[in-house]
């Protein structure tokens, strides 16, 4: 009779074929997948990512079955084949094999969603307010460098492992999968996961940040700029220049600044195909399957890390002190106008933390909260893109130059 | 007074006519940019005496929308 239920039934039954510590995660799992995906539902968090990735969460750590070999397994994805015979055995059984490996644990996928963004960032605002914007970006990385010092120093973890943690404080998603793969593979999966999670969580808790920081009677200025009238081929010069610059500096973060680059330069060229490709088609279709494979990553034995915990507490330190520190490089920025008379609304600060376009969209609300008619968008945007470029050389500085600590 | 774009980007609506009353703070239109949606609000009590654009309309920076007195 039991053998007959485990028979019908290997998604119930192996709830007690398996250790209790693995059966009590997959429990857990299955009502974080049903409130990460439900919250998606509601706007709370960022649907984009959290919908597909919470369905997928339920239903990677519910299909569990028994394997042929008798072992206990799903076929959705198995992250740790490693051996290429295996692998090309496991894709024709497991449906989501083929994307993870082959988009998915070489960083493609995050270099496809990095040619939306690029296809979708406009680089005359940059041109705007250039040097208020590096500073503020180099500002919001504070939470990258402080992360990597803690994480060497009180939790003991190799340079590299702090270094791959630390990038979450960069806050770009394709740029933090990209550098884990590069530097701790084998802690790539739990901090992908974090990061997202955490990236989603930004929109709720980063306005509290701005009003913690910035007094009531800043945030509502006003900024009036003019966004320069640049012409098309100075921008698509600039854009080819400074990427053949940044790939011949940076030849570890080339994928990753090729990337963003290619999308902002057939923007320029008025390709407009490739533009609605990358931004509408690729971008979508790159974004659609992070989130599912990031949700079957979540299955209870692959997540049981005791490491999980550590990178829980530096990943939402590294996002509060880069938030805190783009903040302080807005109020700078505040200081440095105020003494030349010109308005700088601080809550810009935030967006120097790079979450395109969340951030630069969270410094307009806080704005808009106070004063109805303020428009800090575009200043914002330019702060927004250069976030991107230095999260960019950041994460190309930590995997050329990490060994050396060691 | 003139109410121009502050932001290039795609109007999505436009709520009044000419010949609105309109209130300050009133929300005219809306303006998506950069796949956000901005309220494009009214600065002054009045009447509304021109408006310059439809929804589907791209703007730029500087372009007159609507003209309230």
């Amino acid at each position: 009779m039991t053998e007959l239920f485990t028979q019908l039934f290997p998604g119930i039954s192996s709830f007690f074929a398996m250790e209790p510590a693995v059966a009590i995660a997959r429990v857990l799992l299955i009502i974080l997948g049903f409130l990460l995906a439900y919250f998606g539902f509601k706007g709370t968090l960022e649907p984009l990512i959290m919908v597909p990735m919470g369905i997928a969460m339920m239903s990677v750590n519910a299909g569990v079955l028994f394997l042929s070999s008798g072992v206990i397994g799903n076929m959705f994805v198995d992250p740790l084949v490693s051996d290429a015979v295996e692998l090309v055995d496991i894709m024709q059984v497991n449906f989501l094999q083929p994307i993870y490996n082959l988009t998915f644990s070489n960083g493609l996928i995050a270099c496809l969603v990095f040619m939306g963004i690029g296809a979708r960032s406009e680089i005359s605002y940059l041109l705007a307010k250039p040097w208020s914007s590096m500073i503020i970006a180099i500002f919001a990385e504070l939470g990258t460098f402080a992360t990597l010092v803690i994480g060497i120093l009180a939790f003991h973890l190799t340079p590299q492992a702090a270094a791959a943690i630390a990038t979450i404080g960069g806050a770009d998603g394709p740029m933090v999968l990209f550098t884990s793969l590069m530097l701790a593979p084998e802690l790539f999966v739990p901090i992908s996961i974090i990061a997202y999670l955490y990236l989603s969580l930004t929109y709720g808790g980063y306005p509290f940040l701005i009003k913690l920081f910035i007094p009531k009677k800043y945030r509502g200025i006003d900024m009036y700029v003019e966004v320069p009238e640049v012409s098309q081929k100075s921008k698509f010069t600039f854009i080819v220049i400074t990427n053949f610059v940044l790939c011949l500096l940076l030849p570890v973060a080339a994928p990753l600044i090729f990337s963003f680059f290619i999308g902002m330069a057939v923007k320029e060229a008025k390709i407009n195909r490739y533009t609605e490709l990358l931004e509408e088609g690729l971008s979508y279709f790159a974004t659609f399957f992070l989130g599912v494979i990031l949700g079957v990553l979540c299955e209870a034995s692959t997540i049981l890390n005791p490491t999980v915990l550590v990178i829980l507490v530096l990943g939402i330190l590294a996002l509060a002190i880069s938030a805190v520190g783009g903040l302080l490089g807005g109020l700078l920025m505040y200081w440095l106008h105020k003494r030349k008379g010109e308005d700088f609304n601080p809550a810009i600060g935030i967006a120097g933390v790079s979450c395109v376009p969340t951030t630069a969209k969270l410094a307009q609300h806080a704005a808009m909260e106070e004063n109805p008619f303020a428009m800090i968008l575009p200043v914002a945007m330019g702060v927004n893109i250069s976030g991107v470029i230095t999260s960019a050389i950041a994460a190309g500085i930590f995997v050329s130059t990490i060994h050396f600590i060691a | 007074m003139e109410i121009k774009a502050r932001i290039p980007g795609t109007i999505i609506a436009v709520n009044v006519k000419v010949g609105d009353e309109v209130q300050s703070r009133a929300i005219l239109g809306t303006l998506e940019a950069m796949k956000m949606e901005q309220p494009i609000a009214c600065p002054v009590n009045g009447t509304v005496k021109e408006v310059y654009i439809q929804a589907g309309d791209k703007v730029k920076t500087g372009m007159p929308m609507f003209v309230v007195e």
